[in-house]
């Protein structure tokens, strides 16, 4: 067996990688298993146990065999009475999995051998270990604290906002300058014709909705402000009813939008994933259910002179999408074949992926992140930096009231990321100390 | 290594040839579409993708079957799941009632969809959808923040990455968080962040795009060729990556 060090999982011997956490563990020697509950009692354990009735007390499912780290069960073979107290104590046994191996090990060494690591055991070591029993003690783990922290980051803004004097004080973090990405993407929406036909993949669902909403407001709101065309599709099941409660909100919740009247076509769900993409981009309407949207589609089209026989007749095609693979498809699976330009809207963790594509001059814009829906809803308002949006109170956008919350919650992981890169340095360096 | 190469030879002359035919076939119409302007490439490989995008479909449908018959057996209590303890042959009351759950939910949504005129845009539909599927699923995601935050507190320990591997990791953090928190507009930080994610992280992005389509490439030509088949029943899995 191989015990993964970072994790204590038991894996075959040859193996390269944690099956369970995934971490390296070529360097890492095997080891033969740990002794199973069932194990014959060796004499000395025996009358160990007969002086110490309370280590027999164990609990064969505090801990599995396999679960147990590999400085422990290295410790175990050593000195076989500490197997009695790791299985008699659950508190122990779990903190055995939460904490750091070596920190469990050196506590067990100390308790051991009365505080000199490689003493052989003494009497009063073992003294110790009913009191252990009667008084278990879970360690706090630092990163519960952190937890707090971030909790209170996100939600005491998100309170605090709406409160009298927080909105007389005017505060908000450093916002950064509007990129360019979101320029050209605002300037591709803002030349659309009157009649324009927007194709809309609308490629994320509830789970990153919270990020995703906010830059489906600010274009498919800047969209349906040009007086185009809205037509709606998903590869993703919850994309379609997604899409229509976030339209409707938007459209009840702007006057503006509300008085353009607008009507957009839901398509809905398209299966198949990637695969379809190549049918859209020869033929959407062959890849589109065969609903009543799809004739209403049809008809307007053919009102407004168009058709849908190929993707060169949509005058622009916007990709909102959390993933980035699934923007690399629309790309490379639609954009590449028809030619139509196309702006995307992703999230700020699917947005790196994407950029080598509008870098390239593949894609028109790209716009991310709560930085991207600021930044265009910036330029929506006629402003020339993205804090313009948020000064004026009227048409104050929503994603104003997220950045404090977006700020703390980066702070509070900036701030776990140097405590806790710290303490593990600290602890290397006293680990190495003769 | 010839002896190998012999085992192999053998396999793969013993595989059925019908689905490597048609792979190897489809594949082809597929690329001529692609790379030539010949109509009936694309007529054809437009069929063909639309009978991929309906098997999808329907292999959805085989999914929800498949989904509803091995909670209705765990519910039933005759197939045993990972949780169930080793000495029990069935799974425990409260696994078994969540697959009773499952199985009542998935049944009304479904209902709500079928019987309804309006389909899936039902009144019911509408309302689960809203008030349970957007906020479980909300809610599920906003724990990767937690995870994240976990895992930025311990990037450092000993035992997972490497020292030298956990100290670049921590350093790029801490540099891409600082620029982001302090770089206003007009700021150093912002030129040093526009920088970092223009120039260095730009560069990486495109090298691993350009070694996922060359992946890719081989991995479909593997297929067209017929040295990997994926869709070979399971005797012929070992033929799959000769």
């Amino acid at each position: 067996m191989i015990y993964c060090p970072s994790c204590g999982t038991a894996n075959r011997d040859g193996s390269r990688f944690c099956n369970h956490c995934g971490g390296d563990i070529s360097h890492v020697p095997s080891a033969p298993p740990p002794l199973a509950d069932d194990r014959p009692v060796p004499p000395e354990e025996a009358a160990l146990l007969e002086e110490q009735p309370w280590l027999a007390a164990a609990e064969p499912d505090a801990v599995a065999p396999d679960q147990v780290a590999p400085e422990v069960a290295e410790l175990i073979r050593e000195q076989p009475w500490l197997a009695g107290v790791e299985q008699d104590e659950p508190a122990l046994a779990a903190a055995s999995s939460a904490l750091p191996a070596e920190d469990v090990a050196s506590r067990l060494h100390l308790a051991a051998t009365d505080g000199h690591p490689g003493d052989a055991p003494t009497p009063t070591a073992w003294d110790a270990a009913p009191a252990v029993k009667r008084h278990p003690r879970r360690p706090i783990d630092p990163p519960y604290l952190f937890y707090a922290l971030l909790l209170a980051a996100v939600a005491l803004p998100l309170i605090l906002q709406p409160l009298p004097f927080w909105r007389e004080a005017d505060l908000q973090p450093p916002i950064p300058a509007i990129p360019a990405a979101v320029q050209a993407a605002f300037q591709a929406v803002d030349a659309l014709p009157r009649e324009a036909v927007v194709l809309v993949a609308w490629d994320y669902d509830p789970t990153t909705a919270g990020e995703m909403n906010l830059l489906a407001d600010a274009l498919v709101g800047h969209v349906i402000g040009r007086g185009a065309q809205l037509v709606v599709l998903s590869l993703l099941p919850a994309g379609p009813p997604l899409a229509q409660a976030e339209i409707a909100r938007l459209i009840e919740g702007t006057p503006s939008l509300a008085a353009v009247r607008p009507q957009p076509i839901q398509l809905g769900y398209v299966p198949g994933g990637d695969i379809a993409l190549g049918l859209i981009s020869s033929d959407p309407l062959q890849a589109m259910p065969a609903t009543s949207a799809r004739d209403s589609l049809q008809r307007r089209l053919l009102l407004r002179g168009r058709s849908l026989t190929g993707l060169a007749n949509v005058d622009l095609l916007l990709v909102l999408t959390a993933d980035a693979d699934d923007g690399r498809a629309w790309v490379e699976q639609v954009t590449s074949r028809t030619g139509a330009p196309t702006v995307i809207g992703a999230s700020a963790a699917a947005a790196p992926g994407l950029a080598p594509y509008q870098a390239a001059g593949q894609v028109v814009g790209l716009v991310n992140g709560y930085d991207g829906a600021l930044a265009y809803q910036s330029l929506r308002g006629g402003h020339s930096t993205s804090a313009g949006a948020c000064v004026d109170a009227p048409d104050r956008p929503a994603v104003c009231e997220t950045l404090w919350s977006q700020w703390g919650g980066q702070g509070v992981l900036l701030l776990a990321l140097i405590v806790g890169g710290g303490a593990a340095v600290l602890a290397r360096r006293r680990r190495a100390r003769p | 290594m010839s002896r190998l190469h012999g085992v192999a030879r053998t396999a793969r002359s013993k595989a059925p040839l019908l689905p490597v035919a048609v792979a190897v076939a489809s594949g082809a119409v597929i690329l001529a579409s692609r790379f030539t302007s010949w109509p009936l490439a694309d007529v054809a490989a437009t069929v063909l993708v639309e009978w991929a995008v309906l098997l999808a479909a329907v292999a959805t449908l085989f999914g929800l079957a498949n989904l509803a018959l091995r909670h209705g057996r765990i519910a039933a209590g005759w197939e045993r799941t990972a949780s169930t303890p080793a000495r029990s042959r069935r799974p425990n009351r409260g696994r078994r009632l969540l697959s009773l759950a499952l199985l009542v939910i998935m049944a009304v949504t479904l209902a709500a969809g079928v019987i309804s005129p309006e389909g899936a845009d039902s009144p019911l539909s509408t309302w689960l959808f809203t008030f349970v599927q957007y906020p479980l699923q909300a809610a599920l995601f906003s724990l990767l923040a937690f995870y994240m935050l976990s895992a930025a507190y311990r990037a450092l320990r000993p035992g997972g990455l490497s020292a030298g591997a956990s100290a670049v990791f921590v350093l790029a953090g801490v540099i891409f968080l600082l620029t982001q928190l302090a770089g206003g507009e007009g700021s150093w930080l912002q030129a040093v962040r526009d920088w970092l994610i223009g120039v260095p992280t730009l560069a990486g992005v495109r090298g691993l795009l350009l070694g996922v389509a060359l992946g890719a490439a081989i991995a479909g030509l593997r297929v067209v060729l017929g040295l990997s088949r994926p869709y070979a029943p399971a005797e012929d899995e070992g033929e799959k990556s000769p």
